[in-house]
């Protein structure tokens, strides 16, 4: 398939992409904020699970607060983001269903377990919808051949925060994860609370233009090969949004992006999930260089 | 305490060189820094960081096979690799290096780890190292060695899955089990990353097909340091193989 070719598919899926988009404020928390966030999120999880989390020991390190809770429970919460996690300690082997449910009923189950936690009302003002449920399964082999059927121990779904009515693309902004009958296994909410103060109306950049700025990244990971991007290239997707970035970074601004989801190919496959700003003015450039290793030496064969 | 080694390749031009379709990565070195940076925070020790050419195939190739795993791969109680991956049609784990010492390719038939009792934990941000429907492909590694995590399908390399291998590091240094650190560590619930983790088990835990997975590897490792680590299981003993992994 011929780069532009390649380019086309992209920006059609895209879809239709608004000429304009509201640049947000990102609300940003001092370390005793997310401190009161954590509380009153261990407060609400615990009256719904009837757990007494009182008893915590707070360690507060550079990137984040670990709090160690009673029976193996803990929770989480970066300090650049935000982002909150609350697991309740259940051994990730233990409660596994007794059958795997069909696909619906997880999701009933993981859709009214998330409501009784109240956790979207963690999110504020903005709205989170159900975007897609994951399944953890196990499964043996004897020495002879003989396979057991695969248990399903845990299922997650996953939520998206929508801000303007554009999504938050990203890791899942809330994901909770249950165990046999809807047992409260961890949550995680990661999610880039706006301030309600939109900053700037920025113009966008067509998808074709998107969809050509991400090529060109793939171009350049593919540097001077002989294996054509036309031959091995297969796009999965590409959408218009705004995008969260890691747990570990701050970010003050939600602005457009595009972001699409490529596979490389071939003998060694690969998949690339590749972002790149979508407004005529930007705000905060993505970071696409990526770190290097840490200083080394020349290594030399061991002598024979 | 536990020692640990890491080896990590974003650049891959010699590979293409050589005819391998393989493009660079971008967040290798965020995720193996970021993985190496955790374990050091929590006083284990690295035992060894070699990145791009300086990776070479034979560290993990055992000994009897013309490697040198005895010093590097099997001489660290966990080891966390970085690079391009797939499997054979019989199930082999296949990593491809971007210089050839010995091979460009190493394949896990000529692995075989914890044979010196000292692997126990390999950790494989690499694409399609396991087929799910043919993991016994992988089961002469295991000579000691407790879990390969490794991945059924593609690992993304992208801007959510930049701090993977921080995760990984917090989930062990935290008192995660291994697996659960790997498997939720690599996992952002958007992308569809395919992470699995692979131990072998005794006659009991297989218990005719009733499989009791409170005592598996899976259920049991954690980080030395931070929780209990199931014994090693000589080849002798291994009755099962059992595996846990995510689907979307």
């Amino acid at each position: 398939m011929p780069a532009d070719r390649l380019i086309a598919r992209l920006a059609e899926s895209a879809g239709r992409v608004p000429a304009r988009v509201p640049v947000h404020e990102v609300r940003q928390h001092t370390v005793d904020d997310l401190h009161d966030r954590t509380r009153g999120l261990l407060e609400v999880a615990g009256d719904t699970f009837g757990v007494a989390w009182q008893r915590a020991d707070w360690t507060t390190q550079d990137d984040r607060t670990f709090v160690r809770l009673p029976e193996g429970a803990h929770a989480v919460v970066w300090h650049a983001s935000g982002t909150m996690t609350v697991s309740s300690g259940l051994a990730p082997m233990a409660m596994p269903f007794d059958t795997i449910p069909p696909r619906e009923e997880l999701e009933e189950l993981v859709r009214r377990r998330t409501e009784e936690l109240r956790l979207t009302s963690w999110v504020g003002t903005d709205d989170v919808r159900f975007e897609r449920l994951w399944q953890v399964k196990a499964a043996g082999a004897a020495r002879e051949g003989r396979m057991s059927e695969p248990t399903l121990f845990r299922t997650v779904g996953a939520y998206r925060q929508h801000v303007s009515g554009l999504p938050v693309w990203g890791r899942a902004s809330l994901a909770v994860k249950l165990a046999d009958a809807g047992a409260f296994d961890s949550a995680t909410m990661h999610v880039r609370q706006t301030t309600g103060e939109v900053i700037d109306e920025v113009s966008t950049v067509p998808p074709d233009t998107g969809a050509a700025a991400v090529v060109a990244q793939l171009e350049a990971l593919l540097g001077r090969s002989d294996v054509s991007l036309d031959e091995i290239a297969q796009p999965q997707w590409m959408h218009f949004g705004y995008l969260s970035l890691s747990p570990r970074k701050a970010q003050r601004v939600l602005e457009p992006v595009y972001v699409a989801a490529v596979h490389l190919e071939g003998e060694y496959p690969q998949g690339y999930l590749l972002a790149v700003n979508a407004g005529t003015k930007v705000y905060q450039p993505l970071n696409r260089s990526g770190s290097e290793p840490p200083p080394g030496r020349r290594r030399m064969p061991a002598p024979a | 305490m536990a020692s640990f080694g890491v080896e990590a390749i974003r650049y891959f031009p010699h590979a293409r060189a050589a005819g391998y379709s393989a493009a660079d990565l971008t967040y290798t070195f965020n995720r193996a820094n970021g993985f190496d940076s955790k374990l050091r925070s929590a006083n284990h020790t690295r035992s060894f960081y070699w990145a791009n050419t300086n990776c070479w195939e034979t560290d993990i190739r055992d000994t009897d096979k013309g490697g040198d795993d005895r010093h590097w791969v099997d001489n660290v109680d966990l080891f966390w690799i970085e690079t391009h991956g797939n499997h054979t049609g019989s199930g082999n784990a296949l990593m491809l290096y971007d210089t050839p010492q010995t091979d460009w390719v190493t394949t896990s038939d000529k692995w075989q780890l914890g044979e010196d009792w000292n692997a126990e934990w390999i950790m494989a941000y690499s694409c399609d190292t396991v087929d799910r429907n043919n993991v016994a492909g992988l089961w002469n590694i295991f000579a000691g060695l407790h879990i390969y995590c490794g991945a059924w399908g593609h690992m993304w390399d992208g801007v959510t899955t930049d701090e993977c291998g921080e995760d990984v590091g917090d989930n062990l240094i935290n008192g995660h089990t291994v697996s659960e650190s790997w498997i939720d560590g690599v996992s952002d619930w958007w992308v569809d990353n395919h992470p699995i983790t692979i131990c072998v088990g005794d006659a009991a835990t297989w218990n005719g097909g009733n499989i009791n997975w409170g005592l598996s590897a899976l259920n049991r490792d954690h980080l030395w340091g931070h929780g209990e680590v199931s014994p090693d299981l000589p080849p002798a003993q291994q009755a099962c193989l059992l595996w846990r992994w995510t689907e979307g």
